[in-house]
């Protein structure tokens, strides 16, 4: 956990204190698109070659499923109302 | 873009399935590598936008609604599950409070003697990753930033910061990330409770 701290705290003062000239930035919002796509494909791998997932998967899937809809469903309107309450004066988009 | 994700997750689940086994464990291997970077670019695009923090600041003791949120909204989920799927309400706050992390929640349940459920979390909270990689673009679109935060949990701190940090502004990442580290301190505590 302390890496992604590090690796944060890193980019940041590369960033803050101006180290990178135009073009770069360009480059890095580029690359960005590239890490996170290489980064799902690395984590559908992970989860493709475990086995535990894939055996499981008929019995509990729907089940797991479920669970899964319900509880994203549920943070998305707790979340969208408290927004809605306490933060939209200040012109959130 | 969400299609573009689906078709790329897909892939790796294709991809893990069948490719040999060398290979498949390499990338699984590179996926925490990968995270690094894609973290490391995140810091930068955070560090040229200079009001980031001044942003957050005046937010002050709000910025704990949204963890809040994301954790009554979870746990509200997981009891109508329960209710669905006739299993008790407790143990389906517990699978809900994983809150997408997955390697902690199943082995939790599993090891207070519940296997079925520790299963059913740990591929609840996997599906609930996915789900939100996919559903981030539409929630910034379509509701607001802040409820792009909402679906990622814990992850919101790792994985999926740089999803969020893509499609909504820094002031939104800061806030995913200080929420993500908030819904992970209580993950392991959450679960306790419901067991």
């Amino acid at each position: 956990m302390w890496k992604i701290f590090l690796v944060l705290a890193i980019g940041f003062a590369i960033g803050f204190l101006g180290l990178l000239k135009e073009k770069y930035i360009k480059l890095n919002c580029r690359l960005q698109t590239l890490w996170l796509m290489l980064l799902i494909f690395c984590m559908g791998v992970s989860i493709g070659r475990n086995g535990e997932v894939i055996r499981n998967l008929p019995a509990l899937g729907g089940k797991a499923l479920l669970f899964a809809i319900l509880a994203v469903i549920g943070s998305i309107l707790f979340v969208f109302l408290l927004s809605k309450l306490f933060f939209e004066k200040e012109g959130a988009k | 873009m969400s299609m573009a994700i689906l078709i790329v997750l897909v892939l790796g689940i294709l991809g893990g399935m069948y490719m040999p086994m060398g290979i498949a464990a390499f990338l699984d291997e590179a996926s925490s590598f990968m995270l690094l970077i894609l973290l490391f670019s995140v810091g930068i695009d955070l560090g040229l936008n200079r009001q980031v923090f001044s942003q957050v600041r005046q937010l002050g003791f709000r910025i704990l609604l949204i963890p809040l949120g994301v954790i009554l909204g979870s746990l509200c989920g997981g009891a109508i599950a329960a209710l669905i799927s006739q299993m008790h309400f407790k143990e389906g706050m517990a699978i809900a409070a994983g809150l997408g992390w997955y390697s902690l929640s199943g082995i939790i349940l599993t090891n207070a003697g519940n296997p079925v459920g520790g299963t059913i979390s740990f591929l609840s909270n996997v599906f609930r990753e996915m789900l939100t990689f996919i559903l981030i673009p539409f929630l910034a679109k379509y509701l607001n930033s802040y409820s792009a935060i909402a679906p990622a949990g814990a992850t919101a701190m790792d994985t999926t910061l740089g999803m969020i940090s893509k499609h909504t502004d820094g002031k939104t990442a800061v806030i995913a990330f200080m929420s993500g580290i908030t819904c992970t301190l209580l993950v392991p505590v959450l679960i306790q409770f419901f067991l």
